[in-house]
């Protein structure tokens, strides 16, 4: 064994998962390690305080344990899937094995790094989500909530261990169906093998259910398999019962499992990594096939501007067997989410079953599932269009042609996943027949509008590949956007609601203008976008934006909350906002500090004469506005924290030092940090305009303190760039803060 | 009137490197253009520039009268261009993706029929006409390339690296394909970094370097003193 090939080949593995991210990416580890501990104390913390000292009541222990069992199920296969997936997916990995397996490196030790680079990426990842999804129950047991964690992180390494390695060891079977210039073929085997989970799973669930209920702890022959191992582990771990095998037994089982896997692996490194290649074969296409003539007859219906570039694509997709073992996953998730949630399947003697609240989940369902087979297709999109793209951009109005053909493509795509969807629907009794064809036109609606969102955010934030970072990160924003209006009928039948046509026509327009949106974002990224780093101008501003916002949520809104505890258990406002507005321009300052040019805020006195003309501005309008505010109906509340510390009997002193504390933190973020990032990509005057319109954002309490925010801002934000000194920006706001609070007090 | 590319002071950006520096052209109608240059001197951001996929950062160019900042459309419309990597749909069949092509220049089916019959006779392609591409070889791949870039019937052909990965006799029909489309209202220009090339199927050459354009003018005033090309170009790209 030869540690520096195993480091060689970890590193090549981890670098390419995370090639878009190489500035950052030897901290990688790291920083998801740290953000995990924070977000899982967090929601730890949270949970604690929501539950307060009530007690929860113990669930009856066989459906718990089979709900547990199917958690387990799907936290081994996941982690098996994934380094199978990231083979499969990755275009240059079959390169880098060729080149691998020419040199002297032994094979045990290309094993043993692709296996490193697999636990470094996924382990972590996997035992966070689990750990996350168990969250809820923990407190119940013997232990305290904290050894509980600790004891189901271990428990979950060690079962999501096995699927790592029995992924990473199947992976040289996926490779040699690659090598044998298949590599549709190796895609569609694995979406095939996910789908076979997928709906195994559901009977998998009924069948543990009866034994637990009939045997009273005793598992036979399914408690040797390593997730219900696991199983019996985490629910003794949470409750101190005991189902199937005892805890220890358990563990050692699960060790033997991962050994013997291990050593199968090295003992047979030699031979899974010697797999011989063949001749791919020749095909002929027969131009008068019939299904040539069904395909150019269904597209008649599109208009004749983008209907060859259309059949060209969809004879594209239809013959690559990977496309179409697409649709199998699709179908597989609609099965599971169906039958697992609806009146005929789990739920089937529940009495809260209405029409409308049927409707609303089979609806659900279809939509997460199209969901899955869309941002698959999507995700896909660089990989199969890239050689192609500089002939589309060359071409006159090419890349609104290409991205509408590809729309339309990607429904013709979803139309057979629907028919058999709605057979289904109709010959399992599932939905009513009157029913369905309003459920079809409402899901064919929702499609589109999914369709058209993911194209969007993948065309704004393109990837090389697709199983890298920047697609995980594409998919959590599309799957955020799909979950939220896909759940808001869902929602409304929940609260009551019934389907009118007002509501239905009022989220249908929504959908619409927010399709349209990304689409011609979309397509202008896309003309515009640089071909060699799939970046553009507009989608560089996007993302910007984006980030800004995600920085300034979580550190005016994370932050505090991570000392939230303070709060609750001295009870003392002032100590907890003293330290949170502290770390708050720490991290500021750390921020700015990181940044390439490490530009550290400017403390001069540059035209400080001048500062009583911009004070009086910001006076006049506040007055303007508070002469105003006798219109409205509420009283005028100049700043959220102020009311706050009012209300909170801080005294005069307090108040005065946590604004001042405020208002550096505020400067040095909003006038400091976003305008000096923002001048990478806008203009002067656009950066202030930006700066200001967050800064107002974090003003939401009020309309017209919103105006004055956003009028405070500009002006704040052109001192800022006239005299290039924050020193000015913090002395006319603190000034003018100290002003208002004075004479609120003054009020009192 | 016969000057048909104009450039003035193109510079293109890539953040903060410099791609190409105050490009200056001018190439009259009817020549036969060698861009040469050693890798990564820009002769492909200069060719997709030209052909309307990439905006430059600043500067003016001028194609057969239309505008690269205005008329962008109308530049893509008469220009054509072989990337340097293969752009195929591996999965369509040679004919499907000229008509593919063909519909993406608003040329109807009959028109593209007539064209692609001509066409392929040429290249020798028309026994391939429904065979899948992932199954055809290197160099007829970069004929159906070919092939789809002549499609619509360029004014300005772009070609970059057309010779690359063809076999003797390959390079023959499209070297012979080249002299063939040579008209008095057309222009090629081919972006090469192999000087045999030039010499045979060139009467004009830019040389390039590092962004900028160290040379322009016929290939006899590029020999100058030297005895060949190649002592001529290492010289010139030696020196800057």
């Amino acid at each position: 064994m030869k540690t520096s090939h195993i480091i060689a080949f970890f590193k090549s593995e981890f670098y390419t998962t995370t090639v878009r991210f190489r500035t950052y990416r030897k901290r990688i580890p790291i920083l998801f390690l740290i953000g995990i501990i924070i977000f899982g104390y967090l929601i730890r913390e949270i949970y604690e305080l929501l539950r307060g000292d009530r007690e929860i009541p113990v669930p009856p222990i066989s459906i718990f344990f089979s709900l547990i069992s199917i958690f387990s199920y799907f936290t081994l296969f996941a982690p098996m899937l994934s380094p199978l997936g990231r083979i499969v997916y990755d275009g240059s990995a079959k390169a880098r094995r060729e080149v691998a397996l020419n040199s002297p490196v032994e094979e045990q030790n290309i094993l043993i790094g692709n296996l490193l680079s697999n636990l470094t990426f996924f382990l972590p990842f996997f035992v966070f989500l689990g750990t996350l999804i168990l969250s809820p129950f923990i407190g119940n047991g013997n232990y305290s909530p904290f050894i509980t964690s600790l004891f189901l992180c271990g428990i979950l390494v060690l079962l999501i261990l096995i699927g790592l390695l029995l992924g990473t060891l199947i992976s040289p079977f996926i490779f040699y169906i690659i090598s044998k210039q298949r590599n549709d073929v190796a895609r569609a085997l694995l979406i095939i093998i996910i789908s076979l989970m997928m709906v195994l799973a559901i009977p998998l669930l009924h069948y543990i259910t009866n034994v637990v209920e009939k045997s009273s702890g005793n598992l036979g022959i399914l408690s040797f398999l390593p997730f219900t191992l696991s199983t019996s582990l985490i629910v003794f771990v949470l409750y101190g019962v005991e189902v199937g095998f005892s805890p220890l037994i358990c563990i050692l089982l699960l060790f033997t499992y991962n050994l013997i896997i291990l050593i199968l692996g090295m003992k047979f490194a030699k031979k899974l990594y010697q797999l011989s290649d063949d001749i791919p074969q020749k095909n002929l296409i027969n131009q008068s096939s019939k299904f040539n003539w069904l395909l150019s007859n269904i597209t008649k219906v599109i208009p004749k501007y983008y209907r060859t570039t259309t059949l060209s694509l969809l004879k594209y997709s239809t013959r690559n067997i990977e496309h179409i073992s697409r649709l199998t996953i699709g179908l597989a998730v609609a099965v599971f989410m169906i039958f697992t949630f609806s009146a005929q399947g789990l739920f089937r003697d529940s009495s809260f079953f209405s029409g409308d609240l049927e409707l609303a989940v089979v609806f659900f369902g279809i939509t997460i599932s199209s969901a899955s087979v869309i941002f698959i297709e999507v995700s896909s999109f660089t990989i199969q269009h890239r050689d192609i793209f500089t002939l589309i951009k060359s071409s006159p109005n090419g890349s609104k042609r290409f991205i509408i053909s590809k729309i339309f493509q990607l429904i013709f795509f979803l139309i057979p996943l629907l028919i058999l969807l709605f057979l289904g629907l109709f010959f399992f009794k599932i939905m009513e027949l009157n029913v369905i064809p309003s459920l079809l036109i409402f899901v064919l609606i929702f499609m589109l509008f999914q369709i058209c969102i993911s194209l969007g955010i993948y065309l704004i934030n393109p990837s090389d590949n697709e199983e890298d970072l920047t697609n995980f990160i594409n998919v959590m924003v599309f799957y955020l956007i799909s979950f939220f209006f896909s759940s808001i009928p869902l929602s409304w039948v929940i609260t009551g609601n019934s389907f009118t046509f007002l509501s239905i026509t009022i989220w249908i327009g929504i959908l619409t203008l927010i399709a349209y949106f990304f689409i011609i974002i979309g397509i202008n990224s896309f003309d515009q976008m640089d071909l060699e780093t799939l970046e553009s101008p507009i989608s560089k501003k996007i993302k910007f934006v984006v980030f800004i916002l995600i920085m300034q949520l979580s550190l005016w809104n994370i932050v505090p909350l991570l000392y939230i505890t303070i709060l609750l258990k001295t009870n003392n406002l002032f100590y907890y906002l003293f330290i949170c507005y502290t770390s708050i321009i720490v991290l500021n300052l750390y921020f700015i500090k990181i940044r390439k040019d490490k530009n550290l805020p400017n403390i001069n006195f540059n035209g400080v004469k001048q500062l009583p003309m911009y004070l009086i501005a910001l006076l006049a309008m506040a007055f303007v506005l508070i002469s105003l505010s006798n219109l409205f109906p509420f009283n005028f509340n100049y700043e959220g924290i102020s009311t706050v510390l009012i209300l909170f009997n801080l005294d005069f002193n307090e108040t005065v030092i946590l604004i001042f504390l405020i208002v550096i933190a505020e400067e040095l973020f909003f006038r400091w940090y976003i305008i000096s990032l923002s001048l990478e990509y806008f203009t002067q005057r656009q950066s202030i305009l930006l700066s200001a319109m967050l800064f107002s954002l974090f003003h939401l309490n009020h309309p017209l303190s919103i105006i004055n925010a956003l009028f405070a801002g500009i002006l704040l934000g052109h001192v800022r760039l006239k005299y290039n000194s924050l020193f000015n920006c913090i002395l006319i706001h603190f000034i003018y803060n100290l002003l208002i609070i004075y004479g609120i007090y003054s009020v009192i | 009137m016969n000057t048909g590319l104009e450039t003035r002071g193109i510079k293109k950006y890539f953040s903060d490197i410099v791609a190409l520096d105050d490009i200056n052209l001018k190439l009259d109608k009817g020549a036969i253009v060698g861009l040469l240059g050693p890798n990564g001197a820009g002769k492909s951001t200069l060719v997709r520039l030209l052909s309307g996929v990439m905006r430059p950062t600043s500067g003016e160019a001028y194609i057969y009268g239309y505008d690269l900042q205005k008329n962008i459309d109308d530049i893509k419309r008469i220009t054509g261009l072989l990337p340097e990597e293969h752009a195929l749909y591996e999965k369509l069949s040679v004919y499907e993706y000229i008509e593919f092509i063909g519909t993406l220049y608003d040329l109807d089916r009959t028109l593209i029929e007539i064209k692609f019959a001509t066409l392929s006779e040429v290249l020798n392609l028309n026994l391939l006409r429904d065979r899948l591409i992932e199954t055809l070889s290197k160099g007829q791949k970069q004929k159906v390339a070919i092939l789809s870039a002549l499609i619509h019937d360029p004014k300005i052909l772009f070609l970059d690296e057309p010779l690359a990965n063809l076999d003797i006799r390959a390079q023959k029909i499209v070297r012979d394909l080249i002299k063939k489309f040579k008209d008095e209202s057309k222009i090629i220009m081919i972006a090469t970094h192999l000087l045999s090339n030039i010499e045979t199927i060139c009467d004009y050459l830019v040389v390039i370097n590092r962004g900028i354009i160290v040379f322009q003018g016929t290939i006899e005033a590029f020999k100058g003193s030297f005895e060949n090309l190649e002592d001529a170009y290492l010289n010139m790209v030696d020196l800057v």
